[in-house]
């Protein structure tokens, strides 16, 4: 659906984004990560063509999103919400996108009641809050109702009903087939919501993958009735071990060499489990500068 | 907030993707953004009123015989309402222009429509409306109001020999004052930065212009419109060429600002 290659920005010197790559496959939701100032919002920009890159491209469905002549019935985008001239009003806004798209001016006002702005939407942008606004783009990137969404921080602002249904409303798209690419900071929210992650550090990818995946952290928590003896065991089979979590043992090994080892060295144990790292951990193991 | 409902789709999404949206549709959108706002309408509610009385007031200054004693001076009063009678009409535009990228309005319609070339053709075509009815509104207030002021002051009225020419000078002086802010909110993406750059440097020429006409001719951006109207301070085609070659320059450079700028 989306496929990226090589993607780079210099701006004036400086390397912003560096040969980022990935593709998206239907049917995902895939988070694209990274702390502030990573190139999250550069790349989407050049991908929507907004920014020229200075080097490699991208394809939707085959073809640059500036290629399509009519690019929002592909591609559905929201990358800052308070890009709207603030003295029009939330309905003109999106009237004149429906226009710009193709698309029946009355589906403007059927996307406005859906997001809950129907009451707002004779009334200036200016006078949004931000929650407001994020639901305005919303409804602007699900006018031509596109396969593939990029959101870039679309539940900012969103109070806790707000975020629900957008994530139902995410994880619906990719259930009917769509690709969605969400940019958040909002870390249990991506939990929760994407299949995938790209993650993006210093302008280079740095983990991309099925969420899952890239959770798992080979490593196992082991606990019994004598710690003292299983931590033994395996550091004489030259596992390292460190204090886990509740009293259990966290042993750098997976869990199937860790039931070897502990039985073959007739040490009872309780239980080992798959230990799993959770994406704010993942998140900031992978933020540090990767070079 | 409830999750929407799909809208029905007739064709692919890929089908109605390669769908160019026709061109008078984008034209159809600014010239909807231009009366958009509620500043935006008080202003085109008053621009004509401020065209109208700019040339009348110059022909209420002018109340001797002498003064109108050549069509070149009953002209005056049409060249000088085209120099700064349309500066309302020029603020709704340059807010329009400007406005776009201040407001970065023009990154939801670029993501709509996103050939640069197509959307800068679309505000060109606004400008030219606007151009059209600056020019027409010139030439009626022009034809209305001269033969009675000139008549008034005991001269014989000599415009009406030469029609043509009335609305050369009108077509062609509106065009290039029109082309002046419409350079100047192509290169400010900023709509106040803008409208002050654009509001000092009208009266700044024309003071320069009344200061030194013989080195302001070759910079002002109305010179061929001055020179049709015979009110060049410097004859022949040297200042009417170095003059538009300048400002040719200058707007080409804004539309290639806009062509390429970084749409943030």
């Amino acid at each position: 659906m989306l496929s990226v290659r090589g993607l780079t920005k210099n701006y004036s010197g400086r390397l912003v984004v560096d040969s980022v790559s990935f593709d998206l496959r239907p049917g995902t939701v895939t988070a694209f990560l990274g702390p502030n100032g990573a190139g999250k919002s550069t790349t989407l920009r050049m991908i929507t063509g907004l920014t020229p890159p200075s080097g490699g491209g991208s394809w939707i469905a085959g073809r640059p999103f500036r290629d399509w002549p009519n690019p929002g019935h592909v591609a559905g985008v929201l990358l800052d919400a308070s890009a709207v001239h603030p003295g029009r009003s939330g309905l003109a806004h999106l009237r004149n996108a429906a226009a710009l798209m193709g698309v029946p001016a009355d589906r403007a006002r059927q996307l406005l009641a859906q997001l809950g702005l129907a009451d707002a939407a004779g009334r200036k942008v200016g006078g949004y809050s931000l929650g407001m606004r994020q639901r305005l783009g919303l409804a602007h990137a699900l006018l031509a109702d596109p396969p593939l969404l990029m959101l870039d921080e679309p539940i900012n602002g969103l109070d806790p009903v707000g975020i629900r249904a957008v994530r139902e409303l995410l994880r619906g798209h990719a259930g009917r087939g769509g690709t969605v690419l969400l940019s958040s900071h909002v870390l249990s929210e991506v939990d929760q919501t994407a299949d995938r992650i790209v993650m993006i550090g210093g302008g280079r990818v740095v983990a991309d993958g099925p969420i899952r995946e890239l959770l798992a952290s080979h490593r196992s928590l082991v606990r019994g009735p004598d710690m003292g003896a299983i931590a033994n065991a395996l550091m004489r089979a030259g596992v390292r071990v460190q204090p886990g979590p509740d009293g259990q043992i966290l042993a750098d090994a997976p869990s199937d060499r860790v039931s070897d080892v502990v039985y073959a060295a007739g040490v009872r144990v309780h239980g080992i489990s798959d230990h799993q790292q959770d994406l704010e951990e993942l998140f900031f193991r992978l933020a540090g500068d990767p070079r | 907030m409830s999750a929407p409902a799909r809208y029905a789709p007739t064709a692919g999404p890929w089908d109605r993707a390669s769908r160019r949206i026709p061109f008078p549709v984008l034209v159809r959108v600014e010239l909807r953004k231009l009366t958009g706002t509620l500043s935006d309408r008080i202003l085109l509610a008053f621009a004509p009123v401020v065209l109208v009385g700019v040339t009348v007031l110059v022909h209420i200054g002018s109340d001797d015989a002498d003064e109108y004693a050549a069509a070149a001076a009953q002209i005056n009063p049409t060249y000088y309402g085209v120099r700064v009678g349309h500066v309302l009409l020029h603020a709704v535009l340059i807010k329009l222009i400007a406005g776009e990228w201040q407001h970065r309005s023009a990154q939801p319609t670029l993501l709509a429509q996103p050939s640069r070339p197509r959307y800068f053709l679309a505000q060109a075509a606004v400008v030219g409306l606007l151009w059209l009815v600056a020019a027409g509104l010139q030439i009626a207030t022009s034809f209305l109001v001269a033969p009675g002021a000139v008549a008034a002051t005991g001269a014989t009225y000599l415009l009406g020999y030469r029609p043509g020419w009335v609305v050369a000078v009108c077509l062609l002086g509106s065009l290039l004052t029109v082309l002046v802010a419409l350079t100047v909110a192509m290169l400010l993406p900023n709509a106040a930065g803008a409208l002050a750059v654009y509001f000092v440097a009208v009266p700044v020429m024309l003071t320069l212009g009344g200061l030194a006409p013989a080195v302001f001719v070759w910079l002002d951006p109305v010179t061929a419109a001055a020179t049709l109207a015979t009110r060049s301070a410097v004859s022949g085609p040297g200042p009417v060429a170095v003059s538009l070659l300048l400002w040719a320059g200058l707007l080409g450079l804004a539309v290639q600002r806009v062509l390429r700028r970084d749409v943030a």
